[in-house]
């Protein structure tokens, strides 16, 4: 950030790195997140707050974003829950069929002690979260119709985070590893026979011309992005500007609810207008599936005491 | 100071060899991986990180291994035709371009490494090593290079005193 | 700051570095720095510019970097190269400019087996230059070709580029694919014609062999020989990526295996070679690494500076024809592409142009083929052209003012070719119109 300037009338301006795309549509939570949310700060703050927005990675690679944030270099991020590797708390919000829509999604992050927990992580890392955009699902895409865990045996699939892999190697999936830029390709061609991607991709990345087969609900519904600002930026803004920016990010994660909605119901008319055949899974099927990935939780409970309580917390709530 | 030189010169040298056998052993643990999924369902886990921070490796020690061979383009249709001695000089002002690089990277590179260092960041991808691992090429690369632009200033600046070169450079 | 002191600034500055003679990956990473101090929030910038490029060298399409060029040279330090164009100019010998024209043909498939610029040139740079070089060309018209034609790798699919400007855009990479292939073919078949005409005008820049030194039959028929590994080689990396086996970056490490046992069928695997071919592959790749390290730092600062906005507003907000606009912004990324990496420019520019594209009605896939071209030329215009340095690390005895002069005939090639899908569309878009759906 960058204060100006010399009265208590200082502006600011804060830097934004998106790693993902510009939004194809204005629905989009994502559209909420960056374009709206920086207008309707500029309009509250007048003009004291301005925020210069940048997509695709444009200012940190994906990878090092986090680290970009806890340094300062980048003012605020709008990702999804990566850095597994470097906060292992992330990796709580990847749990297969932890849970089941926006609403449960914000009332686990918002009312529990499970958001609590997994702010205070990314904060000790020096981040803070402002506000969440669930985005749609993670289904599970594949050229074979899949219903089971048993089904997704001896297939070949690119693996979406390194949690996944001891599960992959329970299922018998032979987890690919490879660039994100090559995966429409490498499914076009069956060197896969899927990925577990975002519902909405069927859509706006036109994954409905690689894969048959799709899962609703995915396996992460929904996927939680959120808009996140480093501790040393945050700390410079006087408070009536943090109140602002607070306020506006809670306006955008209610519109982000009904956007994420919006746009898993595009892509399911996408699918069946381009003949991908929608897999909506029963409760049973889904059980089954979260069965077969108990070992997963148990993994992720023993790396420590906060994972221990998350997966705590998550059992309480699916009795 | 010539042992200095000397020794510079040789590690920079032997990086041929350390980066050539990465770079071959990368070609054959990918064509591995491409025989293993295509026939046997079941490529590597490892082969994909490992490739990426090869990749990384690669670049990254190979800075001062180029500079030492004059191996970095440069626009040289003045230069060419500048004396010896201002060529020295453009070459000082070069090497103040390749320190702060090289300091960027040694300094920030190395916080990174500890920092990864404390956290016992493990890499969960496949390869499941420590992460400061894969970062300390980036201090390396940056040591490699300072060391090599250093002795190159040694001999510029003799060459901006006196107008001629201790050593030859082969390019 | 006004954006046009700002892009001055930048720009001139670079201009003046490079022209001193201080390498480029250095002046790009230098500046970038300096420039990033004072354009982006002080020292933190410092750790932009060291994540970043952290980030970059771990981009994992960048690994069929070192392993083409490593590919190339064994090709060409076991003679493999060398015996394919040998057996090139006893076929199209007797043509003037014929190895230029065959160049053009290899150039293409290299495009084909790869999604970046920089690979087709460099193993070209490597494998055809000395072999046109000794059978007399022209050094400016061997240039141009090789650095024109390994353009193409980011035209003819696969293509990163196009694979991020279909995100971007929200158009189907495959029908960017498909329509890159048009234009792909269209540019290959303008610079053979090209060289053709040319060599024919003036034989001394691509002669032909005289009459009486003419190969016979038979001795056309035993050079098929030496084609036949370097073609199999090809054909295993082609097969490798369009069957499905691998990925495009995956088929390098293919290429390269296919390399060894060619070259090993040789008998060219001795140490003396196998130190040539590393010392080839170390310093082509750390040099292309760190001009890398630098481009991309310098194209974020860039993108910091606001530069692209100021850029992107004074072309948007006319009220003119759409036609003059399309035009516009074309200009826009020509100039753009003198200086930062044709990705940088696409991500900077893609939130400002694309919405303006698609409003004033323009098939948002058509127009990324015109962009993709615009970025072909973009590799190779001065000052900074990246396949210019590519070929410039390849072949150091090749002088940059030479280079500098060989692309213009070129750039006008491309920009012929712009003009001819500008105005049909469908040498374009015939093949996503009738293959998709
Ligand atoms: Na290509
Ligand atoms: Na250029």
């Amino acid at each position: 950030s960058s204060p100006s300037a010399t009265s208590e009338e200082e502006t600011y301006t804060l830097t934004y790195n998106i790693t993902f795309p510009p939004s194809e549509y204005d629905y989009e939570p994502k559209h909420y997140a960056v374009e709206t949310f920086a207008e309707r700060i500029e309009e509250e703050t007048d003009g004291r707050l301005e925020i210069d927005y940048y997509y695709s990675n444009q200012l940190a690679p994906e990878d090092q974003l986090l680290d970009a944030l806890a340094s300062g270099t980048v003012d605020m991020g709008g990702h999804g829950p990566y850095w597994g590797d470097l906060v292992p708390t992330n990796d709580a919000l990847w749990l297969p069929f932890a849970t089941q829509g926006e609403e449960d999604a914000m009332h686990l992050m918002r009312e529990t002690e499970f958001g609590d927990i997994f702010e205070e992580n990314m904060e000790e890392y020096g981040a803070k979260v402002l506000f969440y955009w669930p985005t749609s699902s993670q289904s599970l895409m594949t050229n074979e119709p899949i219903r089971s865990p048993e089904e997704m045996g001896d297939t070949n699939m690119r693996l979406p985070t390194g949690l996944y892999l001891d599960w992959f190697n329970d299922l018998d999936v032979a987890p690919s590893n490879i660039a994100a830029t090559e995966m429409y390709e490498a499914l076009q061609r069956g060197m896969m026979n899927g990925t577990i991607y975002p519902l909405y991709t069927l859509d706006t990345h036109n994954y409905h011309e690689v894969v048959d087969y799709a899962t609703s609900p995915g396996i992460v519904d929904p996927i939680v992005c959120m808009t996140t600002i480093s501790m040393e930026s945050w700390e410079q803004l006087p408070n009536d500007l943090q109140e602002t920016v607070l306020e506006v990010g809670e306006e955008m994660e209610e519109k982000a609810i009904e956007g994420s909605q919006q746009l898993t119901e595009e892509a399911l008319d996408t699918a069946v207008e381009h003949d991908v055949e929608v897999n909506e899974l029963t409760d049973e099927e889904i059980e089954a599936f979260q069965e077969s990935s108990t070992p997963l939780y148990e993994d992720f409970a023993e790396i420590n005491e906060d994972t221990a309580r998350m997966v705590e917390i998550l059992e309480d709530r699916m009795d | 100071m010539y042992t200095f030189v000397k020794i510079v010169r040789a590690i920079n040298n032997k990086m041929l060899w350390v980066i050539g056998a990465i770079i071959s052993l990368m070609a054959i643990l990918l064509f591995y991986d491409v025989i293993a999924r295509y026939f046997f369902n079941n490529q590597t886990q490892w082969g994909f990180d490992l490739s990426v921070w090869f990749t990384g490796l690669s670049a990254f020690l190979a800075g001062g291994y180029v500079l030492l061979h004059k191996g970095h383009v440069r626009i040289d249709f003045f230069y060419e035709n500048f004396s010896e001695r201002k060529k020295s000089m453009v070459d000082l002002v070069t090497a103040l371009f390749i320190f702060l690089i090289a300091f960027a990277f040694i300094i920030i590179g190395g916080e990174m490494v500890l920092h990864l260092m404390e956290l016992e960041a493990v890499a969960s991808t496949g390869l499941n090593i420590f992460m400061w691992i894969q970062w300390l090429m980036v201090p390396i690369g940056g040591i490699l290079l300072a060391i090599q632009a250093l002795i190159d200033v040694i001999n510029d600046m003799y060459t901006v005193f006196t107008g001629n070169k201790l050593w030859e450079e082969e390019s | 700051m006004d954006g046009g002191i700002v892009a001055l600034i930048l720009f001139g500055s670079l201009l003046l570095f490079m022209g001193l003679g201080i390498p480029v990956a250095f002046t790009l990473g230098g500046l970038s720095l300096i420039f990033g101090f004072f354009f982006w929030d002080g020292l933190s910038s410092v750790d932009g510019f060291v994540l970043g490029s952290f980030g970059k060298v771990s981009e994992f399409t960048l690994s069929a970097l070192p392993l083409y060029i490593l590919m190339a040279a064994i090709l060409r330090y076991s003679d493999l190269a060398e015996d394919m164009y040998e057996a090139i100019y006893r076929w199209l010998g007797g043509i003037k400019g014929g190895l230029a024209a065959g160049t053009n043909v290899v150039s293409s498939i290299f495009g084909s087996m790869t999604g970046i610029a920089t690979v087709a040139t460099a193993t070209l740079g490597v494998t055809a230059r000395p072999s046109m070089l000794k059978r007399g060309y022209d050094s400016k018209l061997i240039s141009g070709t090789i650095v024109a034609g390994g353009s193409l790798g980011v035209l003819l699919p696969p293509s990163i580029i196009m694979i991020l400007y279909a995100s971007e855009a929200g158009v189907s990479t495959a029908a960017l694919f498909f329509a890159g292939i048009g234009p792909g073919i269209l540019a290959t078949l303008v610079f053979m014609a090209y060289v053709l005409i040319v060599c024919y005008i003036k034989p001394e820049m691509g002669p032909s062999i005289d009459k009486a030194n003419r190969f016979t039959f038979g001795e056309k028929l035993t050079s098929l020989k030496g084609i036949l590994l370097p073609v199999s080689i090809i054909i295993l990396v082609l097969g490798t990526i369009y069957t499905g086996v691998a990925t495009p970056t995956e088929a390098a490490s293919v290429g390269v295996m296919g390399a060894v046992v060619s070259a090993g069928i040789k008998k060219k695997m001795n140490w003396s070679n196998i130190k040539q071919m590393f010392m080839m592959t170390v310093r082509i790749n750390g040099m292309v690494f760190w001009l890398l390290i630098g481009a991309t730092a310098y194209a974020r600062i860039v993108t910091v500076s606001g530069v692209g906005d100021w850029f992107a507003g004074t072309i948007t907000g006319l009220d003119v024809n759409r036609w003059l606009i399309l035009v516009g912004i074309l200009l826009i990324f020509f100039i753009l592409g003198m200086f930062i990496d044709p990705a940088g420019i696409l991500l900077m520019t893609a939130p400002l142009f694309l919405p303006v594209i698609t409003g004033l009605d323009f098939d948002p896939i058509w127009f990324g083929v015109l962009f993709i071209i615009t970025m072909c030329m973009g590799y190779m215009t001065p000052p900074f052209g990246f396949n210019l340095f590519v070929l410039r690390g390849v072949a150091p005895d090749i002088s940059i003012r030479e280079l500098y002069v060989s692309v213009w005939p070129f750039v006008g090639l491309y920009i012929l070719v712009i003009i001819l899908v500008m105005v049909f569309p469908n040498i374009a878009l015939w093949l996503p119109d009738n293959f998709m759906n």
